[in-house]
């Protein structure tokens, strides 16, 4: 009996101790400004399509622009019934925002806004924004560099591989960063202009590193394996300021910051 | 002429070898931030799981062959044993089962696994989930970006099944072990289609090795 109570007990603490860990944020969105309380951020996890450099991100977007979020937005919830909750449940949520259009950077448009979606919405019970989406949801004042595809079935835009596909404009701090970054990738460049490329010539690597240009090395010595390391180490330095929403995403383990110095030597982002 | 002692000496060798050998196994891969905390409360069990494939998740591309190779998780770990993969058909149970249903995105989505709490609203990874919904891509160019898109498509449902028992995609660090991609590991359980070395076509060592630690061996 007491040994249940003692289950119980710390059962409930764990409730509770989870409960005080949810993220909280207020959310500047048209669906919430009469909201006042707090509002429950829940993620759903998936696979989907995600660009890992420049050159696939790049190819991917009809329409590169930087563009702000003006303020008013739809929302599609959609509903399915499901036998094992006896009710209708939440499986997907289509915000799309309108985007003033400040530079087009890549293809061409004629509007000066474009509509924009994103996989998040606001359901009122419980009070939850739910994002299918690793990017945070749109507020008011955001400006973003934008990769764009467009869905013609859906006469919208999405960002290329969700958080993989918008960022953040180049500020000072975000500058610095980048020339710090820039200078560790070229003494990485350096280093490995003298090491073999094939990585099928050795099948027991122990770390296979790929660069920008797509060649892939293989190493197996500790002391190479040591050096790649210490790049990777120097430039996960570097970004130690930038914070998750910086980069407008949830989890700051998304913030691939290589590429990102790549878009930023690529165009220019200046207004 | 080995002696009973000798024979007691060598089992006792092997033994602590194989309990090294497994405990390295163990903690060779598993990273914490590669799976989520909490566990499965209601009728939902993680001893149990059965998925069920509704006729809307069924494509010429999705078809029965790609739900059976979640198969991939059988045995990986005696706390979630087999996995059930059921067809779903008229006259069939409805109850019991983690349902897999079908919709047509756009967004570069290729299937998503939605945690619930016990009203059926939206969970947060790392509570406790009464039970989950699959959705896949049943759009016909969700795969057609993949080098082989039935491998693509089987590859999607293994880490749906993979977030189903609680494995979060592996975090981008070339300090962990096992993450020898440029910072991640081979696993199932990163994103995309697997036409790279580190996105693997099913089940590999790291993500068992993350199972096992999320639930025992
Ligand atoms: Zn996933
Ligand atoms: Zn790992």
């Amino acid at each position: 009996m007491k040994k249940t109570l003692t289950t119980i007990l710390s059962a409930l603490l764990l409730v509770t101790a989870t409960g005080c860990g949810d993220k909280e944020t207020e959310v500047t969105n048209n669906n919430s400004t009469d909201k006042t309380s707090q509002l429950e951020i829940v993620k759903v996890e998936g696979d989907r399509v995600v660009y890992y450099d420049f050159d696939s991100l790049d190819a991917s977007a009809d329409l590169v622009v930087i563009g702000s979020y003006k303020n008013d937005s739809t929302q599609n919830l959609e509903y399915e019934y499901s036998s094992e909750f006896g009710k209708d449940v939440l499986v997907n949520a289509v915000s799309t925002n309108e985007i003033e259009v400040s530079k087009v950077l890549k293809g061409t448009t004629d509007e000066d806004s474009l509509k924009i979606s994103q996989r998040y919405g606001i359901v009122d019970e419980p009070y939850q924004l739910v994002t299918f989406s690793e990017m945070t949801a749109m507020e008011k004042g955001d400006e973003w560099i934008f990769f764009l595809y467009y869905d013609d079935s859906n006469d919208t835009y999405w960002c290329s591989g969700d958080y993989t596909g918008r960022y953040p404009l180049p500020d000072d701090s975000l500058t610095a960063v980048c020339n710090e970054v820039n200078q560790i990738r070229e003494e990485r460049e350096n280093w490995l202009s003298g090491k073999q490329t094939d990585v099928t010539a050795n099948a027991n690597n122990d770390y296979v590193y790929t660069s920008v240009d797509g060649s892939e090395y293989s190493f197996t010595a500790q002391a190479d394996i040591d050096k790649v390391k210490s790049f990777d180490e120097r430039i996960s330095s570097a970004v130690g300021e930038v914070d998750a929403s910086d980069f407008g995403v949830y989890d700051k383990n998304l913030i691939n910051i290589e590429l990102y110095c790549d878009i930023i030597n690529q165009y220019d982002c200046t207004l | 002429m080995v002696t009973k002692r000798e024979i007691k000496r060598i089992i006792a060798l092997l033994l602590s070898a194989t309990v090294v050998f497994s405990s390295q196994l163990l903690t060779a891969h598993a990273h914490n931030s590669d799976y989520f905390s909490g566990t499965y409360t209601a009728s939902q069990s993680i001893k149990d799981m059965n998925f069920r494939i509704e006729s809307s998740a069924i494509t010429s591309l999705l078809t029965s062959q790609v739900y059976y190779s979640a198969y991939a998780w059988d045995n990986v770990s005696s706390n979630v044993g087999t996995i059930g993969i059921a067809i779903a058909a008229p006259g069939m149970p409805s109850s019991g089962f983690i349902i897999v249903t079908g919709k047509s995105y756009t967004d570069g989505t290729l299937g998503e696994t939605i945690p619930r709490k016990a009203d059926g609203s939206i969970a947060n990874v790392d509570d406790n989930w009464a039970g989950v919904s699959i959705r896949m891509n049943t759009n016909s160019n969700a795969f057609s970006g993949a080098s082989n898109p039935t491998t693509a498509a089987k590859k999607t449902f293994i880490h749906e099944v993979g977030h189903t028992l609680k494995l979060s995609h592996p975090k981008k660090n070339s300090s962990l072990s096992g993450h020898i991609y440029n910072g991640l590991p081979r696993a199932v359980m990163n994103q995309g289609y697997p036409n790279s070395q580190a996105v693997a076509s099913t089940v590999v060592t790291h993500d068992k090795t993350n199972l096992r630690t999320k639930w025992g061996t």
